[in-house]
């Protein structure tokens, strides 16, 4: 009887096992398989090819260069003694900083750790050379990101860094990662989704230590697109040498098609700095410098015209009706209102459209403004593509402001008063421009029959992106623009003009100074024109921040074509 | 004369299936041992896979061999074996080598040798012995209550406590625990009364908690995670989480021989010895798992029978101890693979690595036929 009690018990537990072992095996064994393949599957990803970056003469702008990683795989590595003490010799380093190195970056024993970037081809040589004597150092050839022309690029590239906490939550659903390269500024960031690619990867099998035991399966990384600017690496050079020790910008820009065909921002800074991370002060210098190296000033900042905006001004009165090209006024030197005085540069005399131009008659334009009213102003100013960013293919592109009564009463809860509309006339008070939004003021001017859509990007991998042939039509009375593109003209041509020294042979530049006054420091220094005038090839803006009077523009105006000739690209 | 023969023809058939799924038992065993051991690029045989099959050999040698002569003559020998094993242990408590934490182990010219395993042998044989005397509860205590546990229970009670002790201090858990259950299966069935054996059950049960306070640290770990093996899932918990991994990884079929990732990989710890049945479980899959749970059932059923037909008491007596020993640590080690039981030190009988455990299980083997063979004798 016990006997059998007992055997009973005994069988018992054995069908609980049984049961125990189904349930594992049956009804759960998708579960622990799936666990079994997580233990031992593992992904090494593979680093896609970034798009090269080209002018539009095929001049290599960013491009991946070769560098000479020295890695260890620590699977590999048996001897980390005599190892680091050879690689700290052929490197010249402190061995206590590679092997921290080497420890913080070291994540599984099958994935490679990075220990020394960018060495020099004799140092790869002399690593490799010894490569069997220590097992698992080896040099690797990865891709390094260079911008061949530094600084002379800087704004219009950007650069490439490590993807930031701000980017990764914001582009994680894009399939971005950490530790991904992405770019920073310039084309580098607004096309990072066409030069980036697809990153590809190793599935590879790993034992309990991680160690790699065989290769289950791979997928190529697809390379990234390349992109053609409508940059030209000539004018970029000419333009970066001629505002060198200036703050400000120049622009080239060509006013059919709003192909932009130089942009420069100064100071500018190197962007290779960023990329290799070899020189910490610099970078840090970078973002610190009172001079905003950093800033691309050409789209970002935001400065009062002067009287380059007296294009507009005059535009406005013509397209009202209330005066013509021959509508004639007389300047003794200032203007009353009430009983404030509005000073002119000089008592000009009579003028036409053209003298005033020319002179930079300021009482002719209080008259033209006050006659166009302030509505009428800001209106064409919206129209000529001010107050709104310009749709150009950067990031971080300003927007300006343009006064209006309606925008003063919203802004600063105050009235509009007549001595305002005297101010906005001439481009100043609350006025607020880019000098890109000046250049395609001036391209709209120039071609006379829609606004200029500016764009950098001529071709992505060949072809040409759709957005660019999208054109508004101006409602601009096409005979208006005629008169001012002709009277333009005067500014240059007269002796008595305002830019009279860019009246160089051949090239009938016409054009606008302006000389803006700021609230501290010297005033700001404008240019802004076109050549040939009868049918404008480019238009230009030669900007320069507390630059003093417009006629210094005139002059790196005048450096820049002069070179631009001798180089025969005009 | 013809009528014995007959008879002796009819037990040799029964045995014949004890010697057969016992040796088929050792080979699945080697099987696994070799998968478990096998290292890809690597000779193709294990220094501990060659040790083993030397230990088999020597196995199969002792089955028949203990299958073979008089078992009563053991009876007079019995405390002599207890006593040595004893002293044994006494010895590797002194000499021990520490292997994974515990002393468990005596270095014998080249040879590990596990003084827990002969022990079994010793403590069978005497709590049989001590049980099988005519007479043992056949006087009633009534009323004397104090008296009857002094005579009936205590003694055999010290024979296994002493070497359970020793044991316990080593330290090993597992084989402690499993000693007195052998005590409780011979006391059971041997037909002391039911207060005796199961007063004692439920007291311990009760003073379990007082226990906890004795155990090593790593044996609260252990229980501790038997319970929720997340709370430590890369120390304490982590064998036991590979252990379901490989075994539920398996399904049905298995993943095939040398095939599976958990063992082949080295995700498994202790995957040769205590751990033995994931990689049976994560290769074989449940079919391989059944037909090794079908040859132990076979073994403690051809047992039971043998029990229950024997005449000598001893012998009676001595294949049940020998079959709860063997079911006892086949379900244990099971339940701890799959998760169903803390994991406390018991090998696979016949399937893990491991000389010591090997030939005892083979000798006990062969008595439960030296029993069979000689049930009628009496």
């Amino acid at each position: 009887m016990r006997l059998k009690i007992f055997f009973i018990t005994l069988s018992l537990m054995f069908l609980l096992v049984l049961l125990r072992l189904a349930y594992m095996q049956l009804i759960m064994g998708g579960y622990y398989r799936q666990l079994s393949a997580k233990n031992c599957i593992r992904l090494i990803a593979r680093q896609a090819r970034r798009g090269t970056v080209y002018d539009r003469n095929g001049i290599i702008l960013a491009e991946n260069l070769p560098s000479y990683d020295v890695v260890i795989i620590p699977q590999d590595f048996q001897e980390p003694e005599a190892g680091f003490v050879f690689l700290s010799r052929a490197l010249q380093k402190d061995r206590q900083e590679l092997v921290k190195h080497f420890r913080l970056n070291r994540n599984a024993p099958f994935a490679p750790v990075v220990v020394a970037k960018n060495i020099s081809r004799e140092q790869a040589i002399k690593i490799e050379e010894n490569k069997n004597q220590y097992p698992g150092i080896s040099v690797q050839v990865n891709a390094k990101r260079a911008y061949p022309l530094a600084s002379v690029s800087s704004h219009i590239l950007g650069y490439v860094g490590e993807i930031d906490r701000f980017r990764i939550t914001r582009l994680k659903d894009y399939g971005y990662k950490l530790k991904d390269m992405v770019g920073y500024g310039g084309i580098e960031e607004y096309y990072d989704n066409f030069l980036r690619g697809e990153d590809g990867g190793v599935q590879i099998v790993v034992d309990n230590r991680g160690r790699q035991v065989r290769m289950l399966g791979m997928r190529s990384p697809t390379a990234g697109k390349d992109i053609r600017l409508t940059i030209d690496a000539r004018i970029q050079k000419i333009c970066a040498e001629a505002l060198s020790g200036f703050k400000g910008a120049a622009i080239f820009m060509d006013p059919k098609n709003g192909e932009i065909l130089g942009m420069v921002s100064s100071p500018a800074f190197d962007p290779n700095v960023f990329v290799e991370r070899y020189a910490p002060d610099l970078l840090s210098g970078y973002f610190q410098d009172q001079q905003a190296p950093l800033l691309n000033r050409a789209v970002s900042g935001l400065y009062a015209p002067g009287s380059v905006f007296k294009v507009v001004t005059a535009l406005a009165a013509l397209e009202q009706g209330k005066v013509s090209a021959v509508t004639s006024f007389f300047c003794n030197g200032s203007y009353q209102l009430g009983n404030r005085q509005f000073a002119c540069t000089q008592k000009h005399g009579l003028q036409d459209l053209r003298l005033a131009f020319a002179h930079s008659c300021n009482v002719y334009f209080y008259h033209l403004g006050r006659l166009a009213g302030p509505e009428a102003l800001s209106r064409l100013a919206y129209e000529l593509g001010f107050g709104q960013t310009a749709g150009l293919d950067l990031p971080a592109q300003a927007q300006g402001i343009i006064p209006s009564p309606i925008q003063k009463r919203m802004a600063r809860k105050e009235n509009w008063y007549p001595g305002d509309t005297l101010n906005f006339s001439i481009g100043q008070g609350e006025l607020l421009v880019t000098p890109l939004q000046l250049t395609i003021m001036m391209a709209t001017v120039v071609n006379g029959t829609f606004a200029a859509r500016p764009h950098l990007v001529k071709e992505v991998a060949g072809r040409q992106p759709a957005v660019i042939g999208r054109q508004k039509r101006l409602k601009i009375k096409p005979q208006n623009l005629e008169i001012v593109r002709r009277d333009l003209r005067a500014v240059v041509s007269e002796p008595t003009g305002t830019a009279h020294i860019l009246n160089i042979e051949n090239l009938k530049v016409a054009g606008k100074t302006g000389t803006a006054q700021v609230g501290q420091g010297r005033p700001h220094a404008w240019f802004v024109g076109f050549f040939p005038y009868q049918e404008p090839k480019m238009v230009f803006a030669v900007f320069l921040e507390n630059g003093g009077s417009g006629y210094n523009a005139c002059v790196v105006a005048r450096e820049i074509l002069r070179r631009m000739v001798e180089e025969k690209i005009l | 004369m013809t009528f014995v023969i007959n008879i002796y023809q009819d037990m040799r058939n029964e045995n014949k299936i004890i010697y057969a799924s016992t040796i088929t038992i050792m080979l699945i065993g080697l099987a696994a041992l070799y998968s478990a051991t096998y290292e890809r690029g690597q000779r193709p045989m294990s220094p501990l896979f060659l040790k083993q099959v030397v230990w088999f050999c020597l196995a199969v040698v002792m089955l028949f061999a203990a299958a073979n002569f008089n078992y009563r003559r053991i009876y007079d020998y019995a405390y002599l074996i207890y006593g040595f094993g004893v002293l044994l242990l006494l010895v590797v408590l002194v000499l021990g080598r520490r292997i994974l934490g515990a002393q468990r182990w005596l270095e014998l010219g080249g040879l590990n040798l596990q003084p827990s395993e002969p022990m079994k042998l010793g403590i069978i044989l005497v709590l049989c012995r001590w049980f099988s005397v005519k007479g043992r509860f056949s006087r009633n205590y009534a009323g004397y209550r104090l008296n009857q546990v002094i005579r009936q229970f205590l003694p055999p009670f010290a024979l296994t406590a002493i070497p359970a002790g020793l044991i316990f201090m080593q330290p090993d858990l597992g084989t402690a625990v499993l000693y007195i259950l052998i005590f409780f299966v011979v006391l059971f069935i041997s037909g002391a009364p039911k207060g005796l054996v199961f007063t004692p059950v439920i007291a311990g049960l009760l003073a379990s908690p007082v226990f906890w306070h004795f155990l090593k640290a790593y044996q609260k770990d252990r229980l501790r995670v038997f319970l929720n093996p997340n709370i430590d899932p890369l120390g304490a918990g982590y064998t036991i989480i590979q252990s379901k991994i490989a075994i539920g990884s398996g399904g049905l079929l298995g993943r095939g021989w040398l095939s599976g990732t958990q063992g082949q990989l080295s995700f498994l710890p202790e995957s040769h010895t205590d751990f033995i049945f994931a990689v049976i479980g994560e290769e074989g899959g449940l079919i391989a798992a059944i037909v090794l749970l079908a040859l132990f059932y076979i073994l403690v059923y051809s047992g039971i029978n043998i029990a229950r037909t024997t005449k000598d008491r001893f012998g009676s007596l001595l294949a049940c101890a020998i079959v709860a020993l063997l079911a006892f640590q086949v379900v244990i080690n099971l339940a701890m693979t799959c998760g169903i039981c803390p994991v406390v030190g018991l090998v696979l009988p016949f399937v893990s690595y491991g000389g010591s455990a090997l030939l005892i299980f083979a000798v006990l083997v062969g008595m439960l036929i030296n029993i069979n063979k000689r049930r009628m004798v009496f």
